[in-house]
């Protein structure tokens, strides 16, 4: 608060919403105090800068409201579909400890994860983590021609049955 | 795996009875007069070592049915299963009480030794081979299955040890053999001995590097049992040689290690079997809630 006037007031004044005594008082003040004066004029002026950066700003913006709202919902269905793409990986990665599960029974835990990451660098998916539906065979044959070393032709087969989608 | 089926509790029973039951027959009269129960002892011995190498023979042949798509491990347990073939014919290599031949304990006839050695070198090389083929079976598939540096220098202390054992040819039991080929023969044993204790080092390597697995536990017991035999044949010919006087003592002593030996290459393959047992029941188990499924031939060929 300066000289008796509140931010409050102020900002009503500025804003050309103060009632009349109010605005009266303020600007009998404003001619004796030099100090209260200044402050004014730079308040005006920035608030004079703001109006005209805002009037720029809706000038250069071609979208109307109907057009915003409509790229709105797109971005909102774009996050939906990633949540989505999300929770295949998710499934796809389940899939994947339940075959490493298998496969530990037989050469251990260590030679599981190392069997499916191999499978998975050496199929069309170059990785565990590109492994997808629509590259799962190739990477799950791959996985059986280790298993069959690993494991024989029984514990292939076992592996071939628990992995198919 | 389904008709018969061997398992690992069915091997330990088998070491129980054949070693329990020559305990029994030692207890009375004590290590070092085997003589007096010589008859019962070698039977028991040719019985023991016949059922032991005999299950090793059939679930060997079993499992090299397994790997039909892959042919490093297939050579390698067909290997095995020849190993064990050949092993079988062993416990016959010496006069047997059950065909009526008199039996010296402490002595064998210098035919028979020549003959076991016969047959000992060609099943010591497909044991060899077979350790070696799954060891390179396994390096092929290009798990990051590697050597350290204390693997190697194990391999080579074993070599540097067999070098040694070499110098001192004169420890081994036949190296005054009545026939020249059988101390050559022995020597060429004792070489491969060596060697397979390398090979199964490999081996074992591999099983720790699996983390776990019923396959690791059956490289284990590889392992164990190639080190076995090598470590009877130095301690019992360093013992001979340190104690000349109580050779009927640790003959009788060593009897049971020996004896044992063919167990522990049964139970490695008998923990192998019982994977393809257990891969066979949960098969089952989802084929009977899904449709069959076509043929494997398809997937992974060529390895």
């Amino acid at each position: 608060m300066k000289h008796g006037i509140s931010d409050e007031s102020w900002e009503n004044y500025l804003g050309g919403s103060l009632p009349p005594e109010e605005r009266d008082q303020i600007e009998a003040h404003l001619i004796g105090c030099l100090a209260c004066w200044e402050f004014h004029e730079r308040m005006v002026k920035l608030n004079a800068r703001i109006r005209d950066a805002g009037a720029a700003m809706e000038r250069s913006c071609v979208l109307g409201d109907d057009q915003l709202g409509a790229g709105l919902r797109g971005v909102f269905a774009l996050i939906g579909a990633q949540r989505e793409v999300g929770e295949t990986m998710t499934q796809m990665q389940q899939r994947l400890g339940e075959l490493e599960a298998v496969m530990a029974v037989f050469c251990g835990s260590q030679a599981a994860a190392s069997a499916i990451k191999a499978a998975a660098e050496n199929s069309p998916a170059k990785s565990l983590r590109e492994v997808t539906r629509e590259n799962w065979e190739p990477f799950l044959q791959r996985l059986i021609a280790i298993a069959q070393v690993m494991c024989g032709r029984t514990g292939a087969r076992w592996l071939l049955e628990s992995g198919r989608l | 795996m389904q008709k018969f089926r061997f398992t690992t509790r069915t091997v330990w029973l088998g070491i129980a009875l054949h070693l329990g039951g020559r305990t029994l027959l030692l207890l009375p009269v004590g290590l070092g007069n085997a003589t007096q129960h010589a008859f019962w002892l070698d039977a028991l011995r040719v019985v023991g070592a016949f059922c032991a190498y005999g299950v090793a023979l059939v679930v060997c042949w079993r499992i090299a049915d397994e790997y039909r798509e892959a042919k490093w491990m297939r050579l390698a347990w067909l290997a095995l299963t020849l190993n064990a073939g050949l092993s079988l014919l062993r416990p016959f290599v010496r006069p047997l009480p059950i065909w009526g031949h008199p039996v010296e304990l402490y002595n064998t006839p210098p035919e028979y030794a020549l003959l076991m050695h016969c047959i000992l070198v060609p099943a010591n090389f497909c044991l060899l081979l077979g350790l070696l083929a799954i060891w390179w079976a396994y390096h092929q598939i290009g798990l990051g299955f590697r050597l350290g540096k204390r693997d190697i220098l194990a391999v080579l202390g074993l070599l540097a040890l067999m070098m040694a054992f070499l110098v001192f040819g004169d420890l081994l039991t036949e190296a005054q053999a009545y026939y020249r080929a059988t101390t050559i023969l022995q020597i060429f044993a004792q070489v491969q001995m060596f060697l397979i204790a390398a090979a199964s080092l490999l081996l074992h390597r591999v099983s720790i590097q699996m983390g776990s697995g019923r396959q690791a536990i059956a490289l284990r017991w590889m392992t164990i049992y190639a080190l076995w035999r090598l470590g009877m044949v130095l301690v019992v010919s360093l013992a001979r040689h340190a104690f000349p006087n109580h050779a009927h003592f640790i003959a009788d002593v060593a009897q049971f290690g020996w004896q044992l030996a063919p167990w522990l290459f049964t139970l490695a393959v008998a923990h192998r079997a019982e994977l393809t047992a257990l891969a066979a029941e949960r098969l089952a188990q989802i084929r009977n809630e899904r449709p069959a499924l076509p043929s494997l031939q398809t997937a992974g060929s060529g390895r």
